[in-house]
């Protein structure tokens, strides 16, 4: 059976193998966490950490892209440290600066003195999640966020660090990864990322689950729901998604935000007012909301997943 | 016969090439070493691996997804495979002998042997007939042979505007029988479905919604790309002394933290122009709905339609339907007199800043005046941009193309994915 092994750069360091568990037991642990996701996802996760390869992560915004870094590590038990992107954001912000505060007030306190301090030292910089997952002292989850807000000239930056997991201060030279972090990149798709960044990394897309996937997902995270509900709410959503035309179909995120609010209103079944009460917890559009107006609204979706399918009863 | 999972793994990628996906060397590396860590005699396990690894966009998934069943068959399935490739081949050599004119093929391409090799009987036989019936007219020398070329390719393509079975996703065959056998597999049990890829002119009624879905897609991405604020640039920075010292007050003033200046990105003016004859009607709807959408985040687009003359498009409360009740609409081309009417009543949109965008298919009533009164506009804008839903192959049989080609950037454009392709290489 195959095992995840995860080595330190360094040779001497080699036998802290920390981690060692099958596709299988990657599974359990997600579930332990409550992600419920099927051998698509897993087996592109599990792939990454094998060939110890970034894992870029596209979809639609809700269905739980940055979870899987969050999940990964608690499931590794380790950091997580994140790079949140957006335009504009450079090395500065990415990588490192120098304290120019503290380097300032050094040298006022020492003027007088002479002093064989380098201000140009570890001491001097302020870590920013690039370096700080790289000089970590173990093996950290680096969650690269949103990556296509960024501009092609960041992404090119980091893809460079994301191959060599080493960083050149011209000051006072090369800092190597103590541990190679597990890299999770995560794209909305609003741009088209280079060639290189994607041919470095193990790609992962997802889409909408399917009802039954939903229907866990929805038990795992507001159990309260009765199980008819719970399906016919997993109906819903997929009625939203797949007949209607939405500009913004409703991602899972929202569809955990709806059984809440039906719990709000201590729904135990679906009816024609409590979808019009709470529609907006789904649609957040007003071409959307027209849409769904128009093809019938409240009423055809009830008649379109009342007896259709699986109905489960507690 | 070849049975390492190498070679599997490598012809497989061959297949996905075939269909335009961009798998290189380093993806197929990856795709073998992954391998290595997972079931494989797991299908699912399988699957998963090679499109974490082969597959590197979202829009590529239904390809993939194809190819692999076609791929990954039992050697029966592959045999199969095999002799409907052959008895397909055989069957387009039969056509071939089937359409002849005074004792000589036609000449047809694979496409067109496809097409009529798609068509219920009661069509080919009336194909047939007619290719029979002119073969053997009164008078009729082999000069006529292109023109009865000319007619048959005019009744295939109409042919395949009414039927979708005959819109086959085109693809290269490699020279390998069976891997031949799968594409061919692939292209028969796969019609182009994907709205994305589809040609305009070929998206029925009952899919606008969807199309209108897509294109809100696709201009969402062109937008965030157009608003962008500052462009980077490799030049020599310039310090902004303002930013700088605002800065350094942190520091005492000291200049420690130095800003540069950036170039702003002017976002561009766009003046589009749409030809709204007959054929080329459906085009201009998605490409308008396309600008229509893009002038959320882009305000300065002037839109006009034009067929005999010109006319002012409104994107507040468009609609394509509204395009169907122009004046215009369904006249014969005539790009002259809707150039020359834009530079006479609408000059003041004709900017240095400011691109001309042109969708026609060329096919206009003179030419020779349009290209001139193009050449003028040409000094008073930035650029001029030709999109043309003719395939490239056949340009060359339109002497207005190459008028039109001396004064403008001209780009195939039949399809939403190359209409957003031209516009972000032009405006990112």
């Amino acid at each position: 059976m195959n095992r995840i092994v995860f080595y330190s750069l360094s040779e001497e360091n080699r036998k802290d193998e920390i981690m060692d568990f099958t596709l299988e037991q990657l599974s359990e642990k997600f579930k332990e966490e409550n992600y419920i996701c099927g051998e698509e996802i897993l087996v592109p996760v599990y792939l990454a950490l094998q060939l110890k390869k970034p894992l870029l992560i596209a979809g639609a915004p809700g269905v739980g892209k940055t979870e899987i870094a969050k999940v990964l590590s608690k499931v590794l038990k380790t950091e997580l440290i994140r790079l949140q992107c957006y335009e504009g954001l450079d090395e500065n912000k990415a990588l490192y600066e120098w304290n120019y505060q503290k380097q300032l007030l050094y040298i006022q306190a020492n003027k007088d003195h002479d002093s064989a301090v380098d201000i140009f030292s570890r001491e001097y910089i302020l870590e920013r999640p690039l370096l700080k997952a790289i000089r970590a002292p173990k093996r950290v989850v680096l969650l690269v966020d949103e990556i296509d807000k960024t501009d092609a000239e960041f992404e090119a930056f980091l893809f460079e660090i994301l191959s060599d997991f080493q960083v050149s201060v011209p000051e006072f030279g090369t800092i190597k990864a103590n541990e190679i972090p597990v890299v999770v990149l995560t794209s909305n798709g609003e741009r088209d990322l280079s060639d290189g960044l994607k041919r470095r990394c193990i790609f992962l897309h997802i889409g909408f689950p399917s009802i039954e996937k939903e229907v866990e997902i929805i038990r795992r995270k507001a159990s309260a729901l009765g199980g008819e509900l719970t399906w016919q709410l997993a109906r819903s959503v997929a009625y939203l998604r797949n007949e209607i035309g939405l500009r913004k179909k409703p991602s899972i995120s929202e569809t955990l935000d709806w059984a809440q609010a039906l719990l709000a209103f201590n729904a135990d079944r679906m009816t024609e007012h409590l979808i019009e009460r709470t529609m907006n917890v789904l649609l957040k559009d007003q071409e959307d909301i027209e849409t769904f107006i128009n093809k019938g609204g409240a009423g055809e979706m009830l008649k379109r997943v009342k007896g259709r399918g699986k109905v489960e009863r507690d | 016969m070849i049975n390492y999972l190498e070679d599997h793994v490598a012809r497989f990628a061959q297949v996905l090439r075939s269909f335009g996906l961009p798998v290189g060397t380093s993806e197929m590396l990856d795709a073998l070493e992954a391998l290595k860590y997972i079931e494989l005699m797991d299908k699912s396990q399988f699957r998963a691996a090679l499109k974490a690894t082969l597959v590197k966009d979202p829009v590529h998934d239904a390809f993939f997804e194809n190819a692999f069943s076609a791929y990954f068959v039992d050697p029966d399935v592959r045999k199969e495979q095999v002799q409907g490739h052959q008895d397909h081949l055989a069957a387009r050599e039969e056509v071939k002998k089937e359409l002849e004119f005074q004792d000589t093929a036609l000449d047809l391409n694979e496409r067109y042997l496809d097409m009529y090799l798609q068509l219920p009987d009661m069509e080919q036989k009336r194909v047939k007939d007619f290719v029979s019936r002119t073969s053997e007219g009164k008078n009729v020398t082999s000069s006529f042979k292109p023109i009865l070329e000319k007619v048959i390719k005019g009744a295939l393509d109409y042919q395949k505007e009414r039927r979708k079975e005959l819109r086959l996703v085109p693809v290269e065959p490699v020279g390998e029988e069976e891997i031949d056998a799968v594409l061919h597999q692939i292209t028969v049990g796969n019609k182009e479905k994907d709205l994305l890829y589809r040609n305009m002119e070929y998206i029925d009624e009952s899919e606008y919604q969807e199309a209108r879905v897509l294109i809100r897609k696709l201009t969402r991405r062109l937008a965030s790309g157009i608003s962008r604020r500052y462009q980077h640039s490799s030049k020599i920075k310039r310090v902004d002394l303002r930013r700088s010292i605002r800065a350094g007050i942190r520091y005492g003033g000291t200049l420690m933290d130095l800003k540069y200046k950036q170039k702003k990105m002017q976002k561009p003016e766009i003046v589009i122009l749409c030809d709204i004859s007959g054929s080329m009607l459906k085009y201009s709807q998605f490409t308008l709905l396309f600008m229509q959408a893009l002038s959320e985040s882009l305000p300065r687009i002037n839109a006009f339609v034009f067929a005999d003359n010109l006319e002012k498009i409104d994107f507040m409360g468009f609609s394509v339907e509204q395009m169907t009740q122009s004046q215009i609409w369904g006249e014969g081309t005539n790009i002259n007199t809707a150039l020359k009417n834009l530079m006479g009543n609408h000059y003041q949109v004709l900017r240095k800043v400011s691109v001309l965008i042109v969708l026609s298919d060329t096919k206009s009533l003179q030419g020779e005046e349009a290209a001139k009164k193009l050449k003028e506009i040409k000094r008073r804008v930035k650029e001029i941009v030709w999109l043309n839903p003719l395939p490239k192959a056949d340009w060359s049989r339109y002497p207005t193309v190459s008028l039109f080609q001396k004064y403008c950037s001209m780009r195939e454009c039949s399809s939403l994915a190359q209409l957003s392709k031209v516009l972000t290489k032009h405006f990112i």
